[in-house]
Formats: structure tokens, sequence, C-alpha cells
């Protein structure tokens, strides 16, 4: 007996062979599967909220026209492909490298004041929402060759051999590059502590 | 530039467990995409899943003409070369009927030669020649008929 699976517990494939076949709602389930992780990657990379809302959104665009000739490869993979190499084309067109204090392109205030705290009244919340701010601002003084490795790695929970073949690096170089990022990190929080 | 190993792997699990937590959350604070962008992407795939609901349409009907096309062009072959067929009917069985009367009239003539070879054969055998044997004594005209 075929036991229909609910379409959260579809794998990526699976959910985009859905949309390929004429399901939107699949495709919508996909894009919340990534958003905070892909989003968070870029803001990241970018620094700028709506650099990243452009590449984002871009991302997107190219998986839902490309959807036909994906082929039954790792879909986050794939994704995380076309994001770097949305990536390159944007630091080639526009600034060579940014970190996340600089300035918002939508207003005055930078990036990390722009934070949403749900419930910043509390004292505890506040603490943290600050030791959160200094760890983000410690990763926007990382070397985007680090960054994107580190950020790859724990916001988009892509294991190491994933991520070399997404940065088309040999494995080793990933792994270098993130003990790299994790040492200067730990040595910026540090620094922020005293 | 030096790399890290395989084996460091276990002492970067390490620190990613402490420092992983603290920037995902940092992170997490930030608001994903604004809805317009969601709203923007919903659109896209909406549209594009129209594009190729269409683009299939399309195919179906190039793919269902392009069948009719062939089955007519195979029959209207057939009808074409069953209609030749019998139109040639006729023809070949005249060529048929020459070539029999153009073989009949080639033995005749091939049974004749053989007979006339037989009496030159039979007049030799006893002393005489053709020529000498159908002429006349006083004069050289041939009663060869």
């Amino acid at each position: 007996m075929n036991a229909v699976i609910p379409d959260e517990e579809k794998s990526d494939a699976d959910l985009l062979a859905d949309y390929v076949k004429g399901n939107v709602v699949a495709l919508d389930l996909l894009v919340e599967r990534y958003r905070q992780a892909l989003f968070s990657w870029f803001i990241g990379m970018t620094g700028s909220r709506s650099d990243a809302e452009d590449l984002f959104q871009e991302v997107w665009i190219r998986i839902i026209r490309n959807s036909d000739r994906f082929k039954n490869v790792s879909f986050r993979a794939w994704m995380w492909q076309i994001a770097r190499n949305l990536l390159i084309d944007f630091r080639r067109k526009r600034k060579p490298d940014v970190s996340l204090d600089m300035v918002d392109d939508e207003g005055d205030h930078p990036l990390l004041e722009t934070l949403v705290a749900p419930n910043a009244s509390p004292r505890e919340e506040a603490e943290r929402n600050d030791l959160a701010m200094r760890a983000m601002q410690a990763v926007g003084k990382l070397p985007a060759v680090q960054r994107e490795v580190f950020l790859m790695r724990t916001q988009g929970d892509l294991p190491f051999n994933e991520i070399a073949k997404a940065l088309k690096i040999p494995l080793n170089t990933a792994l270098g590059r993130m003990h790299d990022a994790t040492t200067r990190l730990k040595k910026l929080l540090m620094k922020e502590m005293e | 530039m030096k790399t890290t190993t395989p084996n460091c792997e276990e002492a970067l699990h390490h620190d990613l467990e402490a420092l992983a937590p603290l920037v995902k959350e940092g992170f997490a604070r930030i608001n994903g995409p604004s809805a317009r962008v969601l709203k923007a992407i919903h659109e896209e795939a909406v549209a594009h899943a129209l594009r190729r609901a269409a683009r299939n349409r399309f195919a179906f009907i190039v793919r269902f003409t392009a069948v009719a096309a062939a089955v007519a062009l195979v029959f209207g072959g057939s009808l074409q070369a069953w209609r030749a067929w019998h139109a040639i009917k006729p023809i070949n069985q005249t060529v048929q009927l020459l070539r029999i009367s153009t073989q009949n009239s080639t033995s005749v003539e091939h049974e004749l030669a053989d007979s006339s070879e037989l009496a030159n054969y039979l007049l030799s055998m006893q002393g005489f020649d053709r020529d000498s044997y159908f002429s006349a004594p006083d004069g050289m005209e041939s009663l060869w008929l």
C-alpha cells in the first residue's frame, strides 16, 4: 500500500518534483525550509538587508526557472551553489567586501541595530541579545572566504563535504578555513568580553 | 597556506559547538526576508507553473499532430502503392505476353537452323555437299528451297 507522505516530511527533491508537476505549495514549503538559513547567509555575506533580500529572491527565481532541469542530486548543494554564484556576481558588480557593521541601504542605522528582540524588555533578553549581536559582529569581521564556510556550516547546517562541493574547493581547504574562522572568532569574542 | 587535516575535525566540532548556537541565535533575531520578497517568489512560482502547463499543452498538440501526420503519410503511401500496382498490372501482362511470343519465335528459328545442319550432315555422310547436290547438271542454279 502506498502511504501518502505529508508535504512537510517529503525530501527537498520530492518537493521540487511536486512543484514541477504543478503543485506550487510544494515550492512554498521548500522556500520556508531554507528561508532562515539562506537569508542569514546572505545577510552575513553582504551586510545589507536589501541586498540579502534581492539575492534571496534571485536564488529562488533561478531555482524555479531551472526546476525542470534539476537532476536527482542534492538539492541543498545545488541551492548553495546557485547562492554562491549569485554572491560572486554581486561582489563583482558591487562592493568587494562588506561587514555586518555597515550601514543598511534602507536606512541610516547599522544592520545590527535592526535586530529584533521579541521580548526586549527583560534584562536577560537584552543581555542575550547583546551577546548574539557581538557574535554576529565578530562573524562580520571574518575574511569573506572564512565567513562563507562558517555561515554555511552554522546557518545552512551543511556537512563539510557539501560545503567543499558548493564552493568547489578541496575538503581540507574547507576544514582549514573553518578552523581559521573559529580561532579568529574566539579571539574576537574574548576581546569583546574584556 | 597551511590547512587542517580531517584529524582536526574533532577539535573543530568542539569549537563549533560553543560558537554556532550563539551565532545562530544572533541571526535568528534578524527577521527573515520581507513578505514582499516571499510574495514575489510565490508569484514567480505560479507564473512559471502556468507557463509550463501552457507549454506542455502546446507540446501535446504538436505531438498529436506529428503522430496524425505520420499515420496519414503511411496510409496515403500504402494507398498510392496499391493503386500504382493495379495501374501497371495490365502493362505487366502485355509485357509478359510479348516476352512469351518472342521466346517462341526464337525457338522456331533455332529448330530450323538445327534441321538444316542435320541435312548437311546427312549429305556429307554420302559424299555430297549441299551446293552440288541441289544444283542442276547444266547450270549452277541452286534447287535449294
